[in-house]
């Protein structure tokens, strides 16, 4: 609501800006104060054949070749121009608008359109489309932070055209339909949103459309940016949607019947509806065997697991339930704790900050230093703190461990839940032991409970539950078995493709 | 059959099986056996299947009723019996779901004080069981469910096994002679084990939020089959693991069986049972206040984000008060002398005069 009427607010400036000046000579006094812009006649004859435009937004190259060569090389025939609609007859470019209006033209010129004028204080204007929209954009697309040893390697890019060229290389269908939105009030950004027709539930199209309508905001920098704008749920540390940089991922994602969200200048698209389990899922399941597939899903789901829990279990048996340690396990923990002069919070807390901390630190580091500081953080700090007796031999172990698991998450937005969710439960373990844990537990099932994504549950398919999709969730199925579309995403066709009945026929062993 | 409400605070019809089952198993569970055998001895196995019988024919009553209804309880009383006879009824339904629910959450603090923390004072475990029980609460019934689906699976899963490493230290010869108690006793013990299924009343108040109620019978019956197995299946275990005399002096045998169990990295298991045993007392609670909340605000109208405060700090300063574990019992005992005639006597009544009432106005 807050959104849509400071929408309202804003179009009713807008149109009071249009109604004053209408004059297409405003616009040019003001872009004239920028030292980028450019305007001089065409021809000789000045006042005659004005063109404008930001020299650092069109492609030289370009301007000379379909523009300066025509008029100014060949002799030029003046009277094949009578009208400035005739200009799409001589130059050779394909976008070509012609318009009076000024906010078309002042929009257009700020994307790399230059603006030809037939004679000085014209009206009617011819944009011509001359934009470099490649230029300062990395060019590498090789995916970096959800890599994979199997599988293709291609991720997106800043550019959005590209991105979409990506998808539509392998969703080779007129199905796939993308819908454009310009969103921010100063950017101005691209936003495309992609679906598969006869696929995707026109609802979740909808809801996501209409809620990236509803935002007003002015630069949008990133795709996560506006994934934190059309959350059902902002109070969760949780991510409602799925980030992605990995272009099969997106291509998976479509195919299934969920709503793809691209924005010009972010490399991560987003994907929704999601539910908690497709954040543990890594596109290389479905490269590897699904035995081996469905193997490694579980090994994540354990480690997350275990990284959530590993510490705060640690405190509770180290601090209220020391009787559930048996004999034999009692004497080298009691060993490794005996000189550790701090309660098991004190020292917990003391190696999760470390550890975060050199998380921190090698994110912001360059690669090169970042590589050491992990060795020195890992190594030195880790062996030093437990020689001086500031920890114990086993939490260090435990707690290198649960960091480690933490990384096996293929998403990153949802390794940083876990190493958040970590905190609360080691506060509950503090104070209430094994019962606190069960108390975290539970605040975290009504949690999950509770969240929805685009109006889908987030725990489906355990809760509600729903066996025929339990098929591709925390085991991967062999493709035989998963020829159908998830159910709770409610596609328009269920199938996604027919595998061949090769009946066993035999019913007995060979003879 | 139209449901009443909007479809997106429907849960479908298997969902009835989870419902019931943590509906039932609650506190009842882990000291049960005592109860059960003070009268029938070892025979009181029979008393359980007696007992789960005359739950499955209330059950199959109750939605009878609903089913002419097509609504709730309150809506049924309001209906049938005018607005003061049927007010009086519906203000004691509010209290019957509300005094369970109190007696269930202080039970629980009890067992937590006696086997885990015997120096936590009870206003700290209460507020934050209470917190708990307001999230789960105020996201409606969607969540409600969700939290039975998640609190009957994750504990049985972990819990349940633990109960058969017990079996290694079995005496089988406990279970015999059998049929040496005469029928009236059997009876009687029955009458015991009727308080453990006390619960599945909450059906009368959450029949309209499910989705085709009438296909849904099918799951409360095997949800009660389920649990009287699982009713069966432990008193079994503690039979034949603990000696006649022996079972007398134990106040939690189930606990006590469980303690049995053994792993190379875990040892005193009862600490994870008790506080895994939680994830079942929660939706246990959580439904029974929401009745009481429900019915309060169909009562009187109340916005039930109001009278779910109201309740859970009564919830909080009574707990508080109930300090000697005698009060509680007595509590306990007096709660069940009305839950017997509620469902033995009122349930029929209900049933025959709606029966009767609907064949006239036909």
């Amino acid at each position: 609501m807050f959104f849509k009427k400071r929408k309202i607010r804003n179009n009713k400036d807008n149109q009071a800006v249009t109604e004053n000046s209408q004059d297409i000579d405003q616009l040019f006094a003001k872009v004239k104060k920028s030292s980028d812009f450019k305007q001089f006649p065409l021809t000789d004859e000045s006042g005659h054949l004005i063109i404008s435009y930001y020299n650092t937004l069109v492609d030289q190259q370009q301007l000379q070749l379909k523009i300066l060569m025509v008029f100014r090389e060949t002799p030029f025939e003046l009277d094949r121009l009578e009208k400035i609609d005739d200009i799409k007859k001589i130059i050779a470019i394909e976008d070509i608008v012609i318009t009076d209006n000024r906010n078309e033209a002042e929009s257009k010129l700020l994307k790399g359109y230059a603006i030809l004028q037939m004679k000085e204080n014209d009206q009617r204007v011819a944009l011509i489309l001359l934009s470099n929209d490649k230029a300062g954009l990395r060019e590498q697309n090789n995916v970096e932070n959800e890599f994979s040893v199997v599988g293709p390697q291609i991720g997106f890019l800043e550019n959005i055209d590209v991105n979409i060229h990506l998808l539509r290389l392998q969703i080779n269908t007129t199905d796939l339909i993308t819908k454009e939105v310009n969103i921010g009030s100063t950017s101005n950004t691209r936003v495309i949103i992609a679906h598969i027709d006869g696929i995707t539930s026109e609802q979740h199209v909808n809801t996501m459309t209409q809620r990236l309508q509803d935002i007003d905001f002015d630069v949008i920098f990133d795709t996560s940016q506006l994934h934190q704008f059309i959350e059902d749920d902002s109070l969760t540390p949780f991510p409602l949607l799925l980030p992605t940089e990995r272009v099969d991922r997106v291509v998976q994602a479509l195919i299934n019947g969920q709503v793809a969200v691209l924005s010009s200048g972010s490399p991560y698209v987003i994907t929704g509806p999601s539910t908690i389990i497709d954040f543990f899922i890594s596109p290389e399941d479905y490269f590897l065997p699904w035995i081996l597939g469905s193997f490694f899903r579980l090994i994540r789901v354990f480690s997350v697991l275990f990284s959530i829990f590993g510490t705060s279990i640690y405190i509770a048996v180290i601090t209220y339930h020391y009787e559930m340690i048996p004999n034999d396990l009692f004497g080298s923990l009691s060993n490794s704790r005996y000189s550790v002069p701090f309660p098991p919070v004190l020292e917990v807390i003391f190696l999760e900050f470390t550890i975060e901390l050199l998380r921190e630190a090698g994110v912001r580091l360059p690669t090169k230093v970042g590589q050491t500081l992990g060795i020195v953080g890992g190594i030195v700090i880790g062996q030093a703190s437990v020689e001086a007796s500031l920890t114990s031999n086993v939490l260090l172990i435990i707690v290198a461990l649960s960091a480690l698991a933490s990384f096996t998450t293929p998403i990153y937005k949802m390794s940083n839940t876990i190493r958040f969710l970590r905190f609360p439960l080691i506060f509950f373990a503090s104070i209430w032991g094994g019962l606190g844990i069960v108390i975290g537990i539970a605040f975290l099932i009504i949690h999950l409970t509770r969240l929805e994504s685009l109006g889908t549950p987030y725990t489906v398919p355990f809760y509600p539950f729903r066996p025929e999709d339990l098929t591709d969730s925390i085991i991967r199925s062999s493709y035989s078995k998963t020829p159908k579309r998830p159910n709770y995403l409610r596609p328009k066709s269920i199938w996604r493709y027919h595998p061949h009945n090769h009946k066993k026929k035999k019913s007995d062993f060979d003879e | 059959m139209k449901s009443l409400l909007d479809e997106r605070h429907l849960v479908s019809s298997f969902y009835v099986f989870f419902l019931i089952c943590t509906n039932i198993i609650g506190i009842g569970i882990m000291s049960f056996q005592r109860d059960i055998t003070k009268d029938a001895g070892y025979d009181a196995w029979i008393s359980i299947i007696l007992s789960s019988i005359s739950i499955h024919i209330l059950v199959w009553m109750i939605y009878r009723i609903l089913g002419i209804a097509n609504n709730d309880v309150i809506h049924v009383h309001k209906f049938y019996f005018g607005k003061w006879i049927g007010g009086l009824f519906n203000i004691f339904v509010i209290f019957y779901f509300l005094i369970l629910a109190l007696i269930v959450f202080r039970v629980y603090i009890e067992v937590v004080q006696v086997w885990l923390f015997p120096l936590m004072k009870t206003w700290q475990i209460s507020l934050i069981l209470l917190v708990l029980v307001y999230y789960i609460v105020s996201g409606g019934f969607r969540v409600i469910t969700g939290m039975c689906f998640w609190g009957s699976i994750i504990p049985f899963i972990i819990l349940f096994p633990l109960n058969f490493f017990s079996l290694e230290f079995a005496n089988f010869h406990n279970l015999l002679p059998v049929f040496n108690h005469s029928v009236k006793e059997i009876v009687s013990s029955s009458k015991a084990m009727l308080f453990q299924y006390v619960g599945f009343e909450t059906l009368f108040m959450f029949y309209p939020f499910i989705k085709n109620p009438d296909r849904s019978q099918k799951w409360a019956h095997i949800g009660l089959l389920f649990s009287s197995l699982l009713y069966l299946i432990i008193a079994l275990i503690t039979f034949v693991f603990f000696s006649e005399g022996y079972l007398n002096q134990t106040i939690w045998p189930t606990l006590t069986q469980m303690k049995i169990a053994k792993f190379p990295l875990i040892e005193r298991v009862e600490f994870i049972v008790v506080s895994i045993w939680l994830l079942l007392i929660l939706p246990n609670i959580s439904v029974k206040i929401w009745a009481g909340c429900r019915a309060i605000k169909k009562v009187i109208n109340v916005k039930q984000r109001i009278s779910l405060f109201i309740v859970l700090v009564l919830f909080f300063i009574i707990a508080n008060v109930l300090k000697e574990r005698s009060q509680i019992e007595r509590l306990n005992e007096m709660y069940s002398n009305i839950a017997f005639y509620f469902v033995y006597l009122y349930i029929p009544f209900l049933f025959l005069y709606i029966h009767i009432k609907h064949k006239i106005t036909k």
